[in-house]
């Protein structure tokens, strides 16, 4: 075991640490660009271009990644920085943003020209959304259509941060659990606000009873609040967890050379890690699907008239 | 607790913003046209498909009508010829009719001219006949008889003969 | 002492939800197959319902999972 134990902790450790946030711009386990630092602390800003220029001017500094005030070793009251992972939420946006910015300059120039190219498959994509995920879900035409812009951000906002995260060197942002949990919280807020907003407040408190006779309301009306919640954690630990697990399984396959510390187990590391990668791809399209299709079906349930 | 199970509230107000932004941008600039051209071709494709069948139904109802006016024409054709035939047997047995009547005519001129000519001759015959007797007789009597009286005698005598005949 | 019973329960742990998940979403492909070939005019409407079930038993297992990386990470 005298390769496996390496410092403080395990390889597997060591690498699970390479998922988490950091601070500038990474690619793979290279910082290739400094990003800003926001500190929100004491009361007042603190702006700095990179960690250096933060450590020079002397308050704040670093330690194992973290930022610590120099004088007590606290962390800040809140890091409000441009982390690795934002930076690659606004290269996926980026990214997206000129694909669909020349697709759309297409349809702007003719509405009725047959789609080319780029524009075909995002086309494609986008009417198998409205037309597999949406429509069929939420019976209500008039909600479906007013939140299909949100379902077809949604979906393009998770399949290109997935895919990101499956380039070589990519970080996956979907792979943390604080950029799915602000997404299964708009989830949330979209299903019960949609619900709200079409079925008026009564109806919706009806739906917490769960069907049952008023009696039953102390039992059902706890449950019914869990579930609600609980689907809105459901799709956040869910896509986290979809996407973590993927890299964990790519890096625990080429952890296993340094744990047994030969060159011998590398064809086994490798030919486990292609596939594990090819299904990661299907996942990242899959996991994109299933919370849009979930946030729609669960939008569904939650806006329909049930005469209970 | 590694580092990517740890949850950044820097990270999470990042992601909302990113995300709402990201939503007013496309829903503005890219869903709104996308959506928009994608209803109006699907729009137009089923005003195609409507004018299409209309169409077929247009030219169903074009061709039934020419049938129709075929089977129309077809027997208006065999009408008339029914008519000419009709008309033609008519004219035809008209022209046999005619033609008998007028062959009959003829005959009949033809023996009245022939019966009216036999007349004339027998009167003629008779006349002559009459007038020979009288000088035959007359040369043979000579004077004794007047001659007025006796041409009056004969004359009665040949047109009982006449009417005997 | 402490830190390996926590690597062996994430291990155990790990395999009984991997376990259970498995057998929830084999016997979720048979039946979605079996109504598919039963009713091969409504195989889209029969996978879309089989996908939402896979990822529901997935949630599960993969909460469960979360849980024992969390036991096995507990010497960080």
């Amino acid at each position: 075991m005298s390769a496996g134990q390496s410092g403080s902790g395990n390889v597997f450790t060591h690498l699970l640490e390479e998922l988490g946030d950091h601070h500038g711009f990474y690619i793979g386990p290279h910082k290739v660009l400094d990003l800003p630092v926001i500190l929100w602390d004491e009361g007042r800003l603190h702006l700095y271009p990179s960690t250096k220029a933060m450590e020079a001017a002397g308050l704040y500094r670093m330690v194992e990644g973290k930022i610590v005030r120099s004088s007590t070793g606290a962390p800040p009251a809140l890091d409000l920085s441009i982390t690795n992972l934002v930076a690659y939420q606004w290269l996926g946006m980026l990214l997206l943003g000129i694909v669909l910015w020349r697709s759309v300059r297409r349809y702007r120039r003719n509405p009725l020209a047959p789609p080319r190219g780029l524009q075909n498959a995002i086309e494609a994509i986008a009417l198998f959304v409205r037309d597999s995920i949406v429509r069929p879900n939420i019976s209500n035409e008039r909600l479906g259509n007013r939140l299909l812009p949100y379902f077809l951000t949604l979906f393009f906002f998770i399949l290109v941060l997935n895919l990101l995260g499956l380039l070589p060197g990519g970080h996956t942002a979907t792979g943390n659990l604080a950029v799915t949990g602000v997404l299964a919280a708009i989830a949330f807020l979209v299903i019960n606000g949609g619900a709200l907003v079409t079925i008026g407040p009564k109806a919706w408190l009806r739906h917490l009873l769960g069907g049952g006779p008023l009696w039953l309301s102390p039992i059902l009306v706890p449950i019914e609040i869990i579930g609600m919640f609980a689907k809105a954690f459901a799709l956040c630990v869910r896509l986290f967890a979809n996407m973590v697990a993927g890299h964990t399984a790519l890096l625990s396959l080429v952890g296993l050379i340094f744990f047994f510390g030969t060159v011998l187990i590398a064809p086994i590391s490798v030919a486990f890690s292609v596939f594990v990668y090819f299904l990661e791809t299907l996942v990242a399209f899959l996991q994109a699907y299933i919370f849009t299709i979930l946030t729609a079906v669960f939008l569904g349930l939650a806006s329909e008239h049930h005469e209970h | 607790m590694p580092s990517f199970l740890e949850i950044s509230p820097g990270l999470m107000f990042w992601t909302l913003v990113n995300f709402s932004i990201f939503l007013v941008l496309l829903a503005r600039f890219a869903w709104k046209p996308l959506l928009a051209a994608v209803e109006q071709r699907e729009n137009r494709i089923a005003e195609a498909l409507r004018s299409a069948e209309q169409a077929r139904l247009e030219a169903q109802q074009l061709l039934e009508q020419a049938q129709q006016q075929l089977a129309q024409a077809q027997q208006e054709v065999h009408r008339l010829i029914r008519e000419g035939k009709q008309q033609a047997d008519a004219l035809l047995r008209q022209a046999a009719e005619h033609a008998e009547a007028l062959k009959r005519q003829k005959l009949e001129e033809a023996q009245r001219e022939i019966q009216r000519q036999l007349e004339r001759a027998t009167a003629q015959l008779y006349s002559e006949l009459t007038d020979l007797i009288v000088q035959g007789v007359s040369r043979v009597l000579a004077s004794t008889l007047d001659s007025a009286t006796h041409r009056q005698l004969i004359e009665r005598f040949l047109s009982e003969v006449a009417r005997q005949n | 002492m402490e830190l390996g019973l926590a690597w062996l329960a994430a291990g155990i742990g790990v395999g009984i939800s991997v376990l259970g998940a498995g057998t929830g979403i084999g016997r979720l492909g048979a039946a979605a197959l079996e109504a598919a070939s039963r009713q091969p005019e409504t195989a889209a409407e029969t996978r879309t319902l089989m996908l939402i079930a896979a990822a529901l038993i997935e949630g599960i297992a993969l909460i469960a999972c979360i849980v024992c990386i969390l036991l096995a990470v507990k010497s960080a």
